[in-house]
């Protein structure tokens, strides 16, 4: 099968709704002729045109909210926010209009769009740009919010995103844009709300999104070499949240560590950690471990950036402190 | 284009409507029946009738926390609005919403808004959207004073303006952001200025004539239908009753009862009512009638109210997401 | 518990992982005898499973095919039922010895928790059971709430034995069942209660309130005390019926499976030790009782009869009453009374 980055499969499930479905249209900054600043939209304006591959003013709040009102009238927008960092100048748009509308009209209003942003440091784009919250958003009823770890999982997510009728927020990830993996040509869905168990393994459950869903698979791939079966289950949906299949894992293994790249306080971590705690206990045999960032802002410099992403060495030493309870 | 005789009569109805319907919260709320908050439009009736008189069952409007009035003259059944201010399952928002959301997607209404603001990127967005799907419809996007100086409108106006959508921005200037007057908020004193900074068209009219909100709106909603794009359309008014039912400081720290007094003089319906017998449209008598047979509508409407259910426990969990 | 000994005084959690928490409490292993293995000596789930009591080592030691067992510790591991893998022996080779097996057959029944009759070992401090507590707490209630008195005569019961004789085939034929002497001890009983109610009563506040039914209790010995389920109406059934329901309710009150309704029902309790060689005992009313019944072993005695001496079956019987309730007078009557229809009992039991 042919391979081709994230970005690219993230490319190919928007053209192929903007082909297929005359409502959908796109909306954010520099994503038409710039072709976006990760290039995920590049090519669309010159295929679907100006009218449906719209460069906005720097305005959050006003093409975010635009996007809400579209959707609430016919249409079905996709509106990309260039860091999850700009989102709190929508914050209200979001939270308080695209998750509530549904609810607070009683069921009488849909706003079928999606909000396309990413996360992740690890460019030197500092405390502004570099940041992970999309536990903010995983906290709101009334939203879908999507975590995709691969080529693959994105084009089929995005896909099955703009066909649902409720507001999703997409979250991709930086760095996983240029990575390659195999993706089918033709179009596919996956379903929102289904975790998948990348990896089998007896011994330790580790729960990981986005990027940590690779690094733990490089990481468990090593384990395995010692005798350590690591299963790693990637959510794919934040919320709603697949805990069955997570749950499941945890009582088959009795281990359970959690790896997200946004901060650990009251983060995605925090959750998962606290759902089995609540509903698994008596299967523990060890300590609940998170891996995550830490409590700061994103730091500049390079060596210091470097120390503050979760990654593969992270990864590890949580695997070390839970072989003790093997 | 200037209204007709029996337009003139619509215009009436529905300002008398506006004003009984509010009277009749302002009681209810007085006596503890209604929960949750209110926001009362008395004295402003002229902005809604005028403007939503030049608009379709198509056509879209947003609203504020202060949306009664712009819903009623949109077209809202008034039995459906009291059971959602009584929070019954009957109402429009099966309970779920409260004053401040009152809506109806069907005939247009996307929302009154709890957020200052919070209504006119909708506009927008339901501008842009009539604009892709080519139809003709025109947004109305009702707002406040204090609302003018807040990040959406700025960013609305501008996005609207680049992209020529068919939005009427109609600034209802009641002179007061809850307690903090005009003056102390901002350094200008005809919103309508604004529209220069957005290259459209700025007007401003007394709010307390129907006569001339109606005509100007009309203009506003003739260019956005043919696709001339938006304009900015200030409605001088005044609110009688206070920012919210249970405002303490109405009259007392913010606004003087003389102000009050003074506006009230101006009353819209009042000053319709002196036309329309001037013109021997309507007789005293005529407009007396209107007065009760509207009492009894909205009696009935709070009969409805009454009789309704509230909703079940476990309709707290309905609607979240679209299943 | 474990002592802190940063705190001498007070007592500080076992630290285990929540599974092996759980574990423990299954096999109701006090946490405080497992050393963990785990981090920080954290107790984990291996250290529930390898827990045994009486092994110093966790893990059991591998063993040859056959283990060497001396022919007596065989002998009391088959009888005690004790398995004997995972007996470490302490003989030569490692050989299984008799003390080995008395060591792990005390062991044994410790985990267990639950003491045989009788058999404890010297020193050693056991737990009161649930059932135990509310027994002891109920007997002392009875003991220093109701003044007992007890009343002793001695019954001659070979008119008894000639009736079942002449009755066991035909009983047994007709119900399937062995009439016992305690069916007949129960009847009668009930029928004496008819003429003295005041001996199915009991105190309410400053009221004695006469129970409508005549309900008697038997009291069967268990390993955690005595349980005493009753037969309803005990006056009106008749002697197969009397049988049949005493054996029902003797047998399931040995496998547990009595309701607690066929308990309270209790108006009067008969306790008999008549398997043992007692003569006669002192028993406690089964509160709220006010009659309790306590008959001894029959034996063949050399009574004096008219001037002669004659060999004769008897058993002492004794009654204890509230004599808050009951005094003497009534209490003699109706011993008296219960005698002389057991010594006439083709009377007696002629409404069979």
């Amino acid at each position: 099968m042919r391979e081709i980055t994230y970005a690219q499969a993230i490319n190919e499930a928007l053209a192929y709704n903007l082909e297929k479905d005359p409502t959908v249209f796109l909306m954010g900054e520099d994503i038409g002729k710039y072709g976006g600043i990760f290039q995920v939209t590049a090519g669309l304006l010159d295929k679907f045109g100006p009218e449906r591959i719209i460069d906005t003013p720097i305005s959050e709040a006003a093409f975010t909210g635009a996007a809400v009102g579209a959707a609430m009238t016919g249409m079905r927008p996709i509106v990309e926010i260039m860091f999850i960092d700009f989102t709190t100048a929508c914050m209200d748009m979001i939270v308080n209009q695209m998750a509530k509308i549904h609810y607070m009209f009683g069921g009488r209003g849909r706003v079928p769009m999606v909000l396309r942003t990413n996360i992740g440091a690890g460019r030197g784009a500092a405390a502004q740009h570099s940041q992970s919250f999309h536990a903010f958003f995983m906290h709101i009823p009334g939203l879908i919010v999507v975590a995709p770890s691969s080529p693959y999982d994105a084009k089929g997510l995005m896909n099955t995103a703009i066909r649902d009728d409720n507001p999703v927020v997409f979250v991709e990830h930086k760095k996983l844009y240029a990575v390659k993996g195999e993706v089918p040509e033709e179009p596919y869905t996956l379903p929102l709300g289904k975790a998948e168990i990348k990896r089998e393994g007896k011994d330790i459950t580790l729960v990981a999104t986005h990027e940590m869903v690779n690094r733990s698979l490089r990481v468990a791939e090593e384990m395995a070499r010692e005798g350590v079966e690591v299963e790693v289950v990637d959510p794919r949906t934040l919320r709603p949240l697949d805990q069955e299949t997570i749950l499941e894992s945890v009582k088959k293994t009795g281990r359970l560590i959690v790896a997200d790249e946004g901060p650990v306080t009251c983060g995605v971590t925090a959750e998962i950690s606290a759902r089995v705690a609540e509903q698994a206990i008596e299967y523990l045999e060890a300590p609940i471990l998170r891996v995550g960032s830490p409590d700061t802002p994103v730091p500049f410099s390079p060596p210091l950036e470097k120390i503050y992403i979760p990654d593969e060495d992270d990864v590890r030493e949580s695997i070390r402190k839970m072989q003790a309870y093997l | 284009m200037s209204a007709g005789n029996q337009q003139l009569v619509d215009f009436h109805k529905t300002m008398v409507k506006i004003r009984l319907f509010e009277q009749k919260i302002q009681d209810l709320y007085a006596r503890g029946l209604v929960p949750g908050l209110a926001h009362l439009y008395v004295g402003e009736e002229a902005v809604a009738a005028g403007v939503c008189a030049n608009l379709r069952k198509e056509d879209y409007i947003t609203s504020t926390h202060r949306g009664h009035g712009h819903v009623l003259a949109k077209g809202a059944e008034m039995k459906y609005m009291m059971a959602e201010l009584f929070g019954k399952k009957t109402g429009y928002c099966k309970g779920k919403g409260g004053s401040m959301h009152i809506a109806d997607v069907q005939i247009g209404i996307l929302g009154a808004n709890g957020i200052a603001g919070g209504g006119i990127p909708l506009a927008v967005g339901a501008g842009l959207s009539a604009k892709m799907r080519k139809t003709d419809q025109v947004t109305a996007c009702f707002f406040g004073d204090g609302s003018s100086n807040n990040g959406t409108f700025h960013e609305g106006l501008n996005f609207a303006s680049v992209h020529r959508l068919p939005v009427v921005f109609v600034c209802e200037n009641n002179l007061y952001g809850i307690s903090v007057s005009q003056k102390q908020h901002q350094a200008i004193q005809d919103v309508s200025i604004r529209s220069v900074a957005y290259n459209i068209p700025g007007v401003t009219v007394d709010g307390n004539d129907v006569l001339a909100v109606y005509e100007a709106a009309g203009k506003a909603v003739q260019r956005a239908r043919v696709g001339e794009g938006p304009t900015l359309l200030e409605c001088k008014t005044y609110r009688w009753r206070g920012h919210h039912e249970g405002d303490p400081n109405q009259g007392k720290r913010y606004r003087t009862m003389e102000e009050i007094q003074e506006w009230m003089k101006k009353c819209p319906i009042a000053r319709l009512e002196e036309k329309l017998v001037k013109r021997e449209i309507l007789t005293k008598t005529k407009i007396k009638r209107i007065w009760e047979g509207m009492e009894k509508e909205i009696e009935e409407a709070v009969a409805f109210a009454n009789e309704s259910p509230f909703p079940e426990s476990r309709d707290i969990y309905e609607d979240v997401l679209v299943s | 518990m474990q002592q802190d000994s940063s705190r001498p005084g007070k007592m500080t959690k076992a630290r285990a992982v929540p599974a092996a928490r759980w574990k423990a409490r299954e096999k109701k292993i006090d946490l405080a005898e497992i050393s963990g293995t785990g981090p920080e000596g954290v107790i984990v789930v291996r250290d529930v499973k390898n827990f045994q009591p009486i092994l110093s080592r966790p893990q059991p030691p591998p063993k040859a095919e056959k283990a060497l067992v001396s022919p007596l510790a065989r002998r009391l591991a088959d009888s005690c039922r004790l398995p004997l893998d995972g007996l470490s022996g302490t003989g030569s080779h490692g050989k299984i010895s008799l003390a080995d097996v008395i060591h792990a057959a005390g062991a044994a029944k410790r985990a267990l928790s639950l003491p045989e009759k009788g058999q404890a070992e010297f020193g050693e401090t056991l737990p009161m059971s649930r059932v135990k507590k509310v027994t002891a707490r109920r007997i002392v209630q009875s003991a220093f709430t109701a003044p007992h008195i007890y009343f002793f005569t001695d019954v001659h019961l070979d008119p008894l034995f000639h009736l079942r004789d002449e009755l066991l085939p035909e009983f047994e034929k007709q119900h399937r069942l062995r009439i016992s002497f305690n069916d007949f001890f129960i009847k009668a009983t009930a029928l004496t209660i008819r003429e003295f109610p005041l001996l199915n009563a009991k105190v309410q506040g400053e009221e004695i309130v006469i129970l409508p039914e005549i309900n008697i209790g038997v009291a069967v010995a268990m390993e955690e005390g005595l349980m005493v389920p009753a037969l309803p109406r005990a006056d009106q059934l008749n002697l197969g019926e009397i049988a049949r329901m005493r054996d029902d309710l003797i047998t399931r009150a040995r496998s547990g499976k009595l309701k607690m309704e066929e308990i309270e029902r209790g108006t009067f309790t008969i306790s008999s030790l008549a398997q043992f060689d007692i003569l006669f005992f002192t028993a406690i009313l089964n509160p709220p009782q006010s009659g309790i019944l306590s008959i001894g072993k029959t034996t063949e005695r050399l009574i004096l009869k008219e001037g002669g001496v004659v060999a004769q079956k008897t058993a002492r019987f004794g009654l204890a009453v509230d004599h808050r309730i009951i005094d003497g007078v009534i209490a003699a009557a109706f011993l008296q009374t219960l005698k002389k229809k057991l010594e006439h009992p083709f009377l007696t039991f002629m409404q069979l």
